[in-house]
């Protein structure tokens, strides 16, 4: 079952001047009641997709949809979006109160009913009690919170949040995580998540569109992003990972530093030039007769959860290893891993083309009945 | 804690014998302080008789023989003298309480400086801070309260044209000045009409600067406006010309029978725009147009420091604020009233204050462009005087009138004071935030 796309954009360019494009020529569709996240390095064009569905700035080119309406040229008091930014943007001079209140008196609701809605609001983001704090007064997350708190008292069908976690310390950054997530869950409203945290992305996402240079690299569940990334970009961007040229030699057959091994692709062409990605965490540490590569550790570090072990095979190429155990900066050592864990990677493949692929397995396995 | 009687006894012996400064410290077995103390005294005695004495019987006197007493430098004399004399009750104080300490130390067996070095040692350990802050207070009280002081003991003599010293004496004569000021009908009239005038003159050409300043700051912060540097430049020249000049340029411009403004703006605008015959207004013999005069000028002079203030606060204000207001629905003017106007004011309210205490006491644009006139309304003051420039001309011309104008000059002080306190109270603009 399909759901109805709430927020669709065809084709939509945004250029400023002649400079190259922030956005080019980007369509993708968003689902009613899902929490999606906008992912990718500083100036990849996530902020502008915001700004573009908030209506603070204007496509260049192409359609942007909401509801199934064009919404081009509907001004942003007209959305039925709400942004949480960054700073928060709360007004200094007004209380909680009358920041949550703002957009309410602006359209001359009613006294009772305004109170009503903000009690509401701010129940919700768990700051009864705080209504006549000035905004001095409440810490990063309970100004978050406000924000937040004053983008749902309007009752849009969309929150767009612009990086509202990247002021806070990292404890509050995991909380706030959570709470958002359940938030979200709570209220049933879209929510659209900008951040340049992978794995801030991973944790709380529905579905992740992974941005560069003004293009959607690859989209979907955080799952498929992680374990199937489409390029060296994303594979880069999602994780720390090992990425190797190498050679399609058949079927369930590559090659790469200078060895073949059993994975688990087909349907590329024979001897295609690729590359493949293996995680840290899949490799694993045994001896020097067990592993499928044999490599010398350089150098370690504690990770807290697992030792960041970089290690050097004889052709110069570096292998990251994720492993709960510690090893011996100077040991030779094997490194062992599974065909699942070689993940293959076609040059230049468009999304489409990636998804058609990754369905053909999983049919292909269907079909053999495995 | 409990002493025992002995105890106690000394350090009343001490307290006692600190009468006379030092005794209580020789006592305490402190030879030096105890020296140094009774150096002090004798020095305070030796002055009294000499001159101190004499000086504060000459306060309250203000001399007796006409021709040979000079009652002004009697009053000042003693204001000095009483000056000195309450820095001497500080340090009497501070040899009691002195005295008292150290011999209670002594009761409780602590450590007790007794040789010359100990207690440099422990004045320059201990006191290092009061060291260095003793001459600045004391510079201060000679060189700010004691001008003030004699400002206010003026104000209750009758130091005027017929009490010139020393021919004549001063007298002290109570709150004559101020219930005259405010009760006798010549003064009365003049005062209730200077004052009222000076608060219009005030409100308005203060009001008019700030909004004159805050409209072309918001102006030339719009996107659309093109060669910003070039009108934010013009926009400073009225800062950058020296006030009076440009006042007295001004003055000129205005003149009734050659001045620009008659024969060649209003002629101009008469004959540009049909049906409106204004002609030559009488901008420095009718009270009215000078008023009108002054305040546009001042709105002219003032805005520019007002412009550049808020310029650099919109310039802070961030555009988010902005688009959050516009999510929320709000429109250009709401926009203007919600977020820019509570921002320029939360930042610049007492600077605005000050504005509007400045031009309370704005001299020069008064007395430069017409000298306060035209005409007179008695006791000394023009049409278009405000306080400040009536207290100059009570204090200059031919028949001074001294203490009248200390009086008024008492009356201004604490009028601002008391605005200025009430205002910074309310914006919380004092507030301090971490």
């Amino acid at each position: 079952m399909k759901n109805e796309a709430i927020i669709q954009f065809k084709n939509v360019t945004k250029q400023y001047d002649n400079d190259p494009p922030v956005l080019n020529d980007v369509s993708f569709e968003i689902e009613k009641g899902k929490f999606y996240t906008l992912l990718g390095p500083s100036g990849c064009g996530k902020t502008t997709i915001l700004r573009l569905i908030a209506g603070f700035t204007e496509a260049s080119n192409g359609e942007i949809f909401f509801n199934g309406k064009k919404i081009n040229d509907v001004p942003a008091n007209k959305r039925q979006v709400n942004t949480v930014f960054q700073d928060y943007a709360l007004f200094p001079h007004l209380n909680v109160y009358e920041n949550v209140a703002f957009g309410l008196r602006i359209k001359k609701m009613n006294n009772i009913d305004i109170d009503k809605k903000v009690k509401e609001a701010l129940s919700f983001v768990n700051l009864k009690g705080y209504e006549n704090r000035e905004i001095r007064e409440m810490s990063g997350g309970q100004r978050q919170r406000v924000a937040i708190a004053r983008a749902i008292v309007n009752e849009p069908e969309v929150i767009l949040l612009d990086e509202p976690l990247s002021a806070l310390d990292l404890k509050l950054r995991y909380e706030m995580q959570y709470e958002l997530r359940e938030l979200q869950r709570r209220l049933g409203i879209t929510f659209i998540f900008v951040t340049h945290d992978q794995e801030e992305a991973l944790a709380m996402s529905d579905e992740i569109f992974v941005l560069d240079q003004g293009k959607i690299q690859q989209s979907g569940t955080p799952k498929d992003i992680y374990d199937e990334p489409i390029n060296r970009f994303v594979a880069d961007f999602i994780g720390e990972s090992n990425i190797l040229k190498g050679r399609m030699l058949d079927d369930y057959l590559v090659e790469f530093v200078g060895k073949q091994f059993e994975c688990v692709d087909q349907g590329l062409d024979k001897n295609e030039p690729i590359e493949i990605v293996i995680r840290p965490e899949d490799l694993e540490i045994t001896t020097l007769e067990r592993g499928k590569l044999q490599v010398c550790v350089d150098s370690q570090l504690f990770r807290g959860v697992h030792y960041e072990i970089s290690c050097y095979d004889k052709d110069g190429n570096e292998w990251l290893v994720h492993s709960t155990k510690a090893a011996n900066v100077g040991d030779e050592i094997g490194l062992y891993f599974d065909p699942e864990a070689i993940h293959v990677m076609r040059l230049g493949e468009t999304e489409e083309e990636f998804d058609k692929r990754l369905e053909a397995y999983t049919d292909g396995e269907a079909g053999h009945g495995k | 804690m409990e002493y025992i009687e002995t105890d106690k006894k000394r350090m009343r012996t001490a307290t006692l014998l600190s009468i006379v400064p030092g005794l209580g410290q020789i006592y305490n077995k402190q030879l030096f302080k105890g020296i140094a103390f009774l150096i002090i005294f004798a020095l305070f005695v030796i002055e009294m008789i000499n001159f101190g004495a004499e000086a504060l019987i000459g306060l309250i006197t203000l001399g007796s023989t006409p021709g040979m007493d000079h009652s002004l430098f009697i009053l000042i004399e003693g204001s000095l003298q009483l000056l000195i004399l309450l820095l001497f009750i500080l340090f009497y104080a501070i040899n009691f309480n002195d005295a008292r300490k150290v011999a209670k130390l002594w009761a409780e067996g602590k450590k007790v400086n007794t040789s010359i070095k100990s207690i440099l040692l422990n004045m320059v350990d201990n006191g290092f801070p009061y060291l260095f802050t003793i001459p600045a207070y004391v510079a201060m009280v000679f060189a700010i309260v004691f001008p003030v002081l004699v400002t206010i003991f003026i104000a209750f003599t009758n130091y005027d044209f017929y009490h010139i010293p020393p021919a004549k004496l001063i007298d002290w004569v109570g709150f004559e000045n101020f219930t005259n000021i405010f009760f006798l009908s010549s003064y009365r009239d003049t005062f209730l009409a200077v004052f009222g005038w000076t608060v219009i003159w005030t409100v308005a050409a203060t009001t008019l600067q700030i909004t004159i300043g805050i409209f072309t700051a918001i102006v030339l912060n719009q996107k659309f406006i093109k060669f910003k540097r070039v009108f934010g430049i013009i926009f400073l020249l009225p800062w950058a010309v020296p006030a009076f000049i440009t006042i007295m340029s001004f003055s000129n411009m205005f003149n009734d029978s050659i001045g620009a403004i008659n024969t060649q703006v209003i002629p101009l605008i008469d004959a540009l725009i049909p049906f409106v015959d204004i002609g030559s207004l009488p901008w420095k013999t009718d009270p009215t147009f000078t008023k009108i005069a002054i305040i546009l000028i001042q709105g002219w002079l003032g805005f520019p420091f007002i412009y550049v203030l808020v310029s650099g606060i919109l310039q802070s204000i961030p555009e988010e604020q902005y688009e959050a207001a516009r999510i929320d629905g709000a429109g250009v003017l709401q926009r203007f009233r919600h977020v820019t106007m509570p921002a320029i004011f939360t930042i610049a309210a007492p600077i605005f204050i000050t504005q509007y205490t400045g031009n309370f006491n704005n001299f020069s644009m008064i007395y430069l462009f017409n000298e306060g006139g035209p005409g007179s309304i008695g006791a000394g003051a023009g049409s278009t005087d405000i306080l400040i420039s009536w207290i100059y001309k009570l204090t200059t011309g031919t028949s001074p009138q001294y203490s009248v104008a200390s009086a008024v000059t008492l009356f201004i002080s604490l009028f601002i004071i008391g605005i200025s306190l009430i205002v910074f109270k309310k914006t919380k603009a004092f507030e301090m935030e971490d």
